[in-house]
C-alpha cells in the first residue's frame, strides 16, 4: 500500500476524533439555542437572535491537530511511517475536514434559512458578515477558516514537538510582541483607521476566505517544515 | 546479506557525543543483541537506523539503503521503544488495528493469540493500562508485525518474569517459522544470552565487543589460583578484571591463554560477567 | 543451558548423552533444530550448530527433507571418543587432587577398589 494512503487510515481510525467533535458541538450548540430560544418564546422574532454559537464549532476544533501531532505522529514514526508520508497525510486530512465543514454548514445555514431560523427565528449560522448568496462562496467563507485554524494549531503543535514548552512560550511572546509592534506603529502613525477601513472596505469573501487562505498557506509552510525535521 | 551496515557513524548532540565513529553490521535473518549501559548510545543507534533521528556524520545502510525517509525501506522495519508513546485516547484493540495498518506482514491472528498470551484487556483505553501492560502492547506489535527488521529497546519496563518468559519463547517460536533480523537492546543479559546469535556491546558512543555469541561464551574464562599461578598461566593476556583476596587471584581474561593450567582453576566466564568487565564501571551522564 | 561453555557444543553433548543411554536409538529421528531451541529456549541457529557437529563427527546422518536421524554405529562412535577423554577429563584431574592432598597412586587404587566409599 501507498505510504501516504496508510497515514491517512492510522489518521482517521479513530475517525470521530479527526472528524466528528465539531459536528458533535455544533449539534450540541444548535440543540440547545434552539431549545432556550422556544422556552423564552420568539420575542426576539423582530430582530432574529443573532448568537455565536457557532464559533464553538471552530474552537472545537483546535485540539484535533494538538492530538494529532503529538500522539499519533511519535506512533506513527514508531510504525516506521515517514515524516513525509505523515505531512502528506494530515493535509489530505485537513483538506477533507474543510470541505466537509464548508458543505456540510452550507446545508445547515440553508435549512436555517429555510426554517426561519429553525423555527424560532435565532440565526446561528446565517450571520449578516457571513451571508453570502453564491452558495459556493458560501461554502468557501465557511470551510477556509477551518483548514486555516487547523494549520495554526498544527504549527503550535509542530513548535511544541520541536521546540518543547520553551519553544511554544517563545513563539507566543513572539507572536504577542510582533502583534504589540504593529499596533504599536499602526497607532503612531494614524494610520490604525486606515487598516480598518481596508478590511471593512473588503468584500466579506476575501476576510472570511482569501485571507484566511494566505494564513493556510504560511502556518501549513512553518508547520511542513518542522515536521520534516522533527525527531521522537 | 546484511540487513543493517553501519560505517563510522557519528552523532554529536548539544556538544556530548552520543555515537563515536560506530561500525557494524549485522546480518539478515538472526537475532542480534545489542547491549551496553544506559546512555551508552544504543537507543540513538536504533533511533538513527529507523529515520528517527539524523546522524551528524558517517554511512548508515538498511536492506541496503539509507533509511531516513525511505519509505520502501521502512516499511519493512518495526522499532518498539520502552518510552514508545501511543495514543493515550486508542484502546489496545485500536492500537493493534493502527500497527496492522502500519505494518504490511501484520500477522493478525498471532495477535490475538499475544493479546491472550499476556492477558491484555482488549477494550481499555491505552491509558488505563499499567506500566507492564503496555509494554505488552509494544511486545505484541513488534512480534506480529514481522518486520524483516525488527528492533526491541528495552522492550519489558514492569513485566514480570513470566511474562517475559512468554516473550522470550514467543520469539524464539516464531523467529523458527518466520526467520528475520531482530535487534534486541537490553541490559537483562543474562535472560536473554541463549537467545542471541551475534553480540554488539557498546560502551560511551564506541564498539567495544563485536563477536559470535556462542564463540564469546567460549573464549573468555575466569582464573582463580594462587597469586603467581594465576599471574604465570595468564601471563601475555590483558586481564578484563582482577580481584584479590589473601594471596589468592581470580583475574577474568578475555581469551584462554594457550598453555596448560597448572595449579589455577579455569572456568568459563559467563556472557552477563563479560559484559560487565568489558564496560567502563565509572558513573557517566 | 547454564554452563559457560559454547552452547552448541552442550547440545551435541545432550544429544550424545540420549544416544548413550538409549533414549535415542539408531536410526530414530532427532528432534528438529527448531524443537530443540524451543525446548532448551536457545538460539536455533546455535541448535543447528550443534546438530551440524555431530553430523560432521558422522554421529548423526540427514534425510533430506525430513531430517536428521541417528548413524548405525552412533552409539559406539560416541562411546569411543567419550573412553578416549576419559582419561583428560577425570583421571587426570583426580591425579593432580590427589597430589595435593598427599594421596599416592596407590592410595587413590586402593579408593577406587573400595568403590569410593569410606
Amino acid at each position: 500500500m501507498n505510504p501516504t494512503s496508510k497515514a491517512v487510515r492510522v489518521q482517521i481510525l479513530k475517525w470521530n476524533q479527526t472528524f466528528a467533535i465539531p459536528w458533535y458541538s455544533l449539534a450540541l450548540a444548535i440543540t440547545l439555542v434552539v431549545a432556550i430560544y422556544a422556552v423564552v418564546g420568539g420575542g426576539a422574532s423582530d430582530s432574529g437572535g443573532h448568537t455565536g454559537a457557532a464559533t464553538i464549532f471552530y474552537a472545537s476544533s483546535a485540539g484535533t491537530q494538538l492530538w494529532l501531532i503529538n500522539q499519533l505522529f511519535p506512533f506513527c514514526m514508531a510504525m516506521s511511517v515517514t515524516r513525509g508520508a505523515f505531512v502528506r497525510a494530515t493535509m489530505l486530512v485537513v483538506a477533507a475536514e474543510a470541505v466537509i465543514a464548508g458543505v456540510g454548514l452550507t446545508v445547515l445555514d440553508r435549512i436555517e434559512r429555510a426554517t426561519g431560523g429553525w423555527f424560532v427565528h435565532v440565526q446561528l449560522l446565517d450571520l449578516p458578515y457571513l451571508h453570502q448568496e453564491n452558495v459556493f462562496a458560501q461554502a468557501l467563507v465557511y470551510g477556509v477558516p477551518m483548514a486555516a485554524i487547523s494549520a495554526v494549531m498544527a504549527c503550535v503543535g509542530a513548535v511544541f514537538r520541536t521546540f518543547g514548552q520553551l519553544g511554544l512560550w517563545v513563539f507566543g511572546m513572539g507572536a504577542a510582541f510582533l502583534a504589540a509592534v504593529v499596533f504599536a506603529a499602526l497607532t503612531l502613525t494614524h494610520t490604525a483607521g486606515s487598516v480598518g477601513h481596508f478590511f471593512a472596505s473588503q468584500p466579506s469573501l476575501a476576510n472570511l476566505a482569501l485571507y484566511p487562505l494566505v494564513v493556510l498557506a504560511v502556518f501549513g509552510g512553518a508547520w511542513a517544515l518542522l515536521m520534516m525535521r522533527a525527531r521522537i | 546479506m546484511s540487513a543493517v551496515f553501519v560505517e563510522d557513524l557519528t552523532m554529536r548532540y548539544r556538544g556530548h557525543t552520543a555515537l563515536d565513529g560506530v561500525g557494524l553490521e549485522f546480518q539478515e535473518n538472526s537475532i542480534h543483541g545489542l547491549l551496553g549501559r544506559n546512555g551508552a548510545g544504543k537507543t540513538t543507534l536504533m533511533r538513527i537506523l529507523t529515520g528517527q533521528e539524523f546522524a551528524t556524520s558517517g554511512r548508515v545502510e538498511v536492506f541496503g539503503q539509507p533509511p531516513r525517509e525511505n519509505s520502501a525501506v521502512l516499511s519493512r522495519v518495526c522499532f518498539i521503544r520502552e518510552s514508545l508513546k501511543y495514543p493515550t485516547n486508542f484502546k489496545v484493540r485500536e492500537a493493534l488495528a493502527a500497527a496492522a495498518i502500519a505494518c504490511d506482514a501484520w500477522d493478525a491472528a498471532f495477535a490475538e493469540r499475544l493479546v491472550r498470551d499476556f492477558a491484555l484487556p482488549a477494550h481499555r483505553p491505552l491509558k488505563k493500562l499499567s506500566r507492564g501492560q503496555l509494554s505488552a502492547v509494544g511486545i505484541i506489535i513488534g512480534l506480529a508485525s514481522r518486520a524483516p527488521l525488527t528492533l526491541f529497546d528495552e522492550p519489558y519496563l514492569g513485566l514480570d518474569a513470566v511474562a517475559r518468559q512468554v516473550f522470550y519463547d514467543r520469539l524464539l517460536e516464531d523467529f523458527a517459522e518466520h526467520p528475520r533480523t531482530i535487534v534486541l537492546s537490553t541490559h537483562l543479559i543474562d535472560e536473554v544470552a541463549d537467545l542471541l546469535e551475534h553480540v554488539v556491546l557498546i560502551d560511551a558512543g564506541r564498539v567495544v565487543i563485536d563477536a559470535d555469541a556462542d564463540e564469546l561464551r567460549g573464549q573468555a574464562v575466569s582464573v582463580a589460583g594462587s597469586a603467581e599461578a594465576v599471574s604465570a598461566y595468564a601471563q601475555g593476556v590483558a586481564p578484563l578484571h582482577r580481584s584479590e583476596l589473601a594471596g589468592r587471584l581470580r583475574v577474568a581474561l578475555p581469551r584462554r591463554p594457550a598453555r596448560p593450567a597448572d595449579g589455577v582453576s579455569v572456568e568459563p566466564l559467563s556472557l552477563q560477567d563479560l559484559i560487565v568487565f568489558s564496560t567502563s564501571q565509572g558513573d557517566r551522564k | 543451558m547454564d554452563d559457560g561453555r559454547p552452547l552448541f557444543q552442550q547440545i551435541a553433548e545432550q544429544i550424545e548423552g540420549a544416544i548413550l543411554d538409549g533414549s535415542l536409538a539408531a536410526d530414530g529421528q532427532v528432534p528438529s533444530t527448531n524443537e530443540l531451541a524451543a525446548f532448551h529456549r536457545i538460539n536455533p541457529a546455535t541448535a543447528a550448530k550443534g546438530i551440524n557437529q555431530l553430523v560432521t563427527d558422522g554421529i548423526l546422518y540427514k534425510k533430506r527433507g525430513i531430517g536428521m536421524f541417528v548413524a548405525t554405529d552412533a552409539r559406539e562412535r560416541v562411546l569411543e571418543r567419550r573412553r578416549e577423554a576419559f582419561g583428560r577429563d577425570f583421571v587426570k584431574p583426580l591425579l593432580v587432587e590427589a597430589r595435593r592432598l598427599g594421596l599416592s597412586a596407590e592410595d587413590v587404587k586402593k579408593l577406587i577398589e573400595k568403590g569410593g566409599q569410606e
